[in-house]
């Protein structure tokens, strides 16, 4: 499966949930698409899941960020 | 975490948290009045009536109305934890504060007895509950991360600070009841260190990164201060032997300036290098902070005494240089991302057709930069001018009293305007 990245940790809010939404926007089917974030995206869970996205985050301990994943499909 | 408490059906309306911010400003220019009326004297010492309706002006009709507005408003969004019919429950804390400052204010100002009861039976339900609400209601999304836990410590140092306010105001509004003033110290103690700092401490560790763009705070620093915070606090209260409340000062003083320290290296390093007018509000009240911490060593560290009640100057530099310049920065960041996210809620909850075009302004544009600048100007002028007459005396008080109420009036006017951009939008999409 490809893979699309965004980087939104230097962005001021809301700039970090408009990306990803229209990110989202444009995504292909066959395509997931990680996020990394200073912090966790709270408000973003329920418009993915408003929207049927499937989602997963992780924190990484050392770089101290959370990495999202989402895809349109079950991962 | 307790993902299904977090929606935004949960998340208070435009108008909810607004009513918070726009009394914010009145109560700013009500503070100035104060400070017309009693001048010089005001500032002389901190039993002074009209000192302490100043004092309480600040704390309760600037301070918590922001603190609460913004926290019903971040409960949700930022630590997934919502207040039970936060409309309903909202409008009557805000009827209740306001009332309550407004009642406690006149009480201290009048001397009248009934007043100090009616703040008692209007302010202690409305903190009371609150502060309850909000340790549960993030207890209950099972929010584990460090804002979230510093708030709710935060709210516990509220309950103690209401709990001692009230048996304080019960002494003046029921006759005979003997209530020790020594108290007083503990009450604004666990105030300022307590509810103002803490929550501040907790708070800026999310908000100084998401909405300045500074890099994170060292891991864990803002919770490990806020323990310490109330370590120092719970000890300074509860245990009394020779020498010990000095310690426990020297050390509030030099974790005050240490986290005022840290947070200016942060803001430094911004990562968008354009003017903002939050950042410098937040550079204000951390020079403050280390003001008055600087104050409170030069103090407990036998300094020379000066002709003025360094409570008084301590005051000052809290409350109105630390916490009221952070507050109005806040509020130029709080109150656009509202209009942003409540002009977008329809497209955020998929309530529109894919591709559909609704405008929403960048939250840059909703207030202008200019009119915010020259705010900033009008309130450092205001403190200045209020350090100035702390030590000089003279006319100095007139003039902070004018740059006061000018500084709160165009807030006022600024957060108006950003309620018409809204009011605007929504009319132009023909929603009620």
């Amino acid at each position: 499966m490809k893979t699309r990245h965004l980087d939104v940790q230097e962005l001021e809010a809301p700039e970090p949930l408009e990306r990803i939404l229209a990110e989202l926007e444009t995504l292909p089917d066959d395509t997931l698409l990680t996020v990394t974030h200073w912090r966790e995206p709270l408000l973003l869970y329920p418009l993915l899941d408003a929207r049927g996205w499937q989602y997963q985050t992780v924190y990484d301990e050392q770089t101290r960020n959370y990495r999202i994943t989402i895809r349109r499909t079950d991962i | 975490m307790n993902l299904s408490a977090l929606s935004l059906e949960n998340a208070p309306r435009f108008w909810t948290p607004l009513r918070f911010f726009i009394s914010v400003p009145v109560f700013g220019m009500l503070a100035a009045l104060i400070l017309f009326m009693d001048g010089n004297q005001l500032l002389q010492s901190r039993w002074h009536p009209a000192t302490l309706a100043l004092t309480h002006i600040f704390t309760l009709g600037y301070i918590a109305m922001g603190m609460l507005g913004a926290l019903l408003q971040m409960l949700p969004v930022v630590m997934g934890a919502s207040l039970p019919r936060v409309e309903r429950s909202a409008f009557l804390m805000h009827l209740l504060l306001a009332a309550g400052a407004l009642s406690l204010v006149a009480g201290f100002l009048t001397d009248l007895r009934l007043l100090f009861a009616a703040a008692l039976l209007l302010l202690v339900p409305v903190l009371m509950v609150f502060a309850v609400a909000v340790v549960l209601a993030i207890w209950r999304a099972g929010t584990a991360g460090a804002t979230a836990r510093a708030v709710q410590i935060a709210a516990v140092a509220l309950l103690v600070t209401l709990g001692l306010g009230a048996w304080l105001v019960s002494g003046y509004a029921f006759e005979g009841l003997q209530v020790q003033r020594s108290l007083t110290d503990y009450h604004a103690a666990w105030g300022i260190i307590g509810w103002i700092l803490m929550l501040i401490i907790g708070v800026s560790a999310q908000v100084i990164p998401m909405f300045l763009t500074t890099p994170t705070y060292p891991h864990g620093f803002n919770l490990w201060l806020v323990y310490l915070l109330m370590l120092m606090l719970s000890a300074g209260s509860l245990l009394s032997f020779a020498g010990f409340a000095r310690t426990v000062t020297v050390l509030v003083a030099v974790l005050m300036i240490s986290y005022a320290v840290v947070s200016l290296y942060l803001l430094a390093r911004r990562r968008r290098k354009r003017f903002d007018v939050t950042d410098r509000f937040w550079r204000l009240g951390m020079l403050c902070l280390i003001g008055a911490g600087g104050a409170l060593l030069y103090d407990v560290l036998g300094g020379t005494q000066m002709d003025l009640d360094p409570t008084v100057l301590y005051g000052l530099l809290l409350l109105a240089g630390f916490a009221v310049s952070l507050i109005n920065g806040m509020l130029y960041k709080i109150v656009p991302f509202l209009v942003w996210l409540n002009l977008r809620m329809p497209v955020l909850k998929g309530q529109v057709p894919a591709g559909t075009r609704l405008y929403a302004p960048n939250i840059h544009e909703v207030i202008s930069a200019r009119p915010m600048q020259l705010q900033f100007w009008l309130h450092t002028g205001s403190l200045l001018l209020l350090l100035a007459a702390l030590f000089a005396r003279g006319l100095w008080v007139y003039a902070a009293a004018a740059l006061l109420l000018l500084s709160n009036l165009l807030l006022l006017i600024n957060l108006l305007r950003a309620a018409r951009v809204y009011s605007r939008c929504c009319k132009a999409r023909n929603h009620p």
